[in-house]
């Protein structure tokens, strides 16, 4: 029954590819005008409509009986198509988001408002990362893919490790100011942080290297007590915890699916 | 009551204890991190058994057995995320599995093919035959679902955007009963989209799970319940599995640096409390 609706899908030659992007974006424009003309009263029944059949999908593929010869349901199959439409709406949300940007760092350029040089960086970083990327992905021209390399591996990758790495010089100070041992719960939970941590590094391990390997004196090994503490505190703890977000979660996706979710977001006049 | 060191004078010892200057603390966390580098520090290492058993499950896997590893990290934890990738993909390498890599972060994606890349040099691994990069693929749930039944179609092209159908490294691998064991390599929770959506959908399937140190804490009831069959915890368990697997890399040269930085925080703990405990019992 969908079978058309999934070869309509399927990768195209290159002859016919523009064909498919200039009807896909003519298709995009007019749907987009049509949403943005939507009477009011009408958008939030779309989008209850949506987010049940969109929900619904993966509920029935999920729970439907497979046969057991093809280890499919009849939905199965759909799964692939499901996912492409999924990297669409992706694809949508970051042209929002790319729009966005343009529009409130150009702003900022164009007036000259303070720090105007912060949203030229961004947005000429922005503009070379798409150019280099589609050429690295799609061209043939050498050059432009080494400057696509140097501004992905030399730069971005180690400018996000940089931006990481400060977090550790952050930790160091904060811990310092404001671990402090006000109460026994405070006391208690810097002990076992101190067991726990030395326990994690092999400077732990050689404070208690000197206690036998084996037998029930082991168990005073530092790094036997820190495996004692994650093991069997620190999980049954997180059991609990994740069994009330599981049921919470459960909840809540039930609440989402069927629209029943009233305040912030929900509520709000679209 | 304590003086808050950043807004007024610390007035005698104990209070300056409280009110150490940030930037002494950083250019000690600077040298405690670097100088080991330089000038390595000889220390036990103690295999825990969340990294022996993650060893001891890919041992168990047959030669030519196929393994899915999902390399879902970026250059923020490189540091512990790097060394847990070459340390399994060299293991699986050692054991002559087929591999099949992919990630879900764009970064992740280049991070896990250059390290393939160069470990396939050094075993013979020939790309195509031995081993297949299927890319950066967004959208975890889906590309989930959709591999428990049908990998041929979820992969349907490697990173290069070639077909894989006809990839002799995918020969036979169907949907997730063909697969033997998937590791994880990840900095965030996607472990449980694993164990939600996959893991229960073969039996014998071996899944392993390497996350940052500071993740590792979550995942132990998952280890007990046998949704996950071994830890690698962050650069420390990286370190262990090197061990394990006769090698010395980054995590084994970096274990003295994170000795002397987790000694550090504990040292300056143990002062800023001294100095509020001495404050405190004055009546300060």
């Amino acid at each position: 029954m969908l079978e058309p609706i999934v070869r309509f899908f399927a990768p195209k030659p290159l002859s016919v590819l523009p064909y498919y992007v200039a009807g896909a974006v003519l298709f995009s424009i007019l749907v987009v005008i049509l949403l943005i003309n939507l009477p009011s009263r009408a958008r939030k029944p779309l989008i209850a409509i949506v987010t049940f059949l969109a929900g619904l999908f993966y509920a029935a593929e999920f729970f439907w009986p497979i046969d057991k010869a093809t280890n499919k349901n009849f939905l199965t199959d759909y799964l692939v198509p499901a996912s492409k439409l999924g990297s669409l709406l992706g694809g949508m949300t970051l042209t929002l988001g790319i729009l966005s940007l343009l529009r409130v760092h150009g702003r900022n350029i164009v007036r000259l408002r303070s720090g105007w040089y912060n949203s030229l960086a961004l947005l000429t970083a922005m503009v070379a990362m798409v150019i280099f990327g589609l050429i690295d992905n799609y061209g043939t021209n050498a050059t432009a893919k080494k400057v696509f390399n140097v501004l992905f591996e030399g730069m971005l990758i180690n400018m996000d490790a940089t931006m990481f790495s400060l977090i550790a010089f952050y930790i160091v100070s904060a811990s310092y100011r404001a671990f402090r041992i006000r109460s026994i719960e405070a006391t208690i939970l810097m002990i076992t942080a101190f067991l726990v941590m030395l326990g994690q590094v092999p400077i732990g391990n050689a404070l208690t290297d000197w206690l036998p390997k084996d037998g029930w004196i082991a168990s005073l090994r530092v790094e036997n007590i820190k495996q004692w503490i994650l093991s069997q505190v620190n999980a049954a703890a997180l059991r609990a915890i994740a069994f009330g977000l599981g049921v919470g979660g459960l909840a809540i996706s039930l609440r989402i699916w069927l629209s029943l979710e009233r305040g912030a977001y929900f509520e709000k006049e679209i | 009551m304590a003086m808050t060191p950043e807004t007024s004078k610390p007035r005698d010892f104990w209070e300056r204890l409280q009110a150490i200057d940030r930037r002494v603390l950083y250019t000690l966390l600077l040298a405690v991190i670097t100088l080991p580098l330089f000038k390595p520090i000889r220390l036990p290492m103690v295999t825990m058994p969340s990294t022996q058993k993650l060893y001891q499950a890919i041992e168990s896997v047959p030669q030519g057995g196929f393994a899915i590893v999902s390399a879902t990290w970026s250059g923020g934890t490189r540091a512990e995320n790097m060394p847990q990738t070459e340390a399994i993909l060299r293991h699986l390498m050692k054991r002559k599995l087929r591999v099949a890599i992919f990630s879900f972060d764009q970064q992740g994606s280049q991070f896990s093919y250059n390290i393939a890349s160069r470990l396939a040099k050094e075993y013979g691994y020939e790309y195509g035959r031995d081993w297949v990069h299927w890319g950066y693929r967004p959208i975890v749930g889906v590309v989930l679902k959709s591999l428990v039944r049908d990998i041929p179609s979820t992969f349907a092209t490697d990173r290069d955007g070639k077909p894989t159908k006809d990839m002799p490294v995918m020969k036979g691998i169907k949907d997730i009963k063909n697969v033997d064991v998937i590791v994880e390599i990840a900095a965030s929770g996607i472990y449980m989209d694993w164990i939600g959506l996959v893991v229960g959908a073969n039996p014998n399937l071996k899944f392993g799970f390497c996350p940052t140190a500071v993740m590792a804490p979550e995942t132990y009831p998952y280890m007990d319940s046998g949704q996950i069959v071994g830890i690698m915890e962050g650069m420390r368990g990286a370190a262990e599995y090197e061990k394990l697997v006769n090698t010395t890399g980054l995590a084994t040269k970096g274990m003295g640096s994170i000795s002397l930085a987790h000694v550090l925080i504990m040292v300056l703990i143990i002062i800023g409390n001294l100095g509020y405990l001495a404050t405190r019992a004055r009546g300060g």
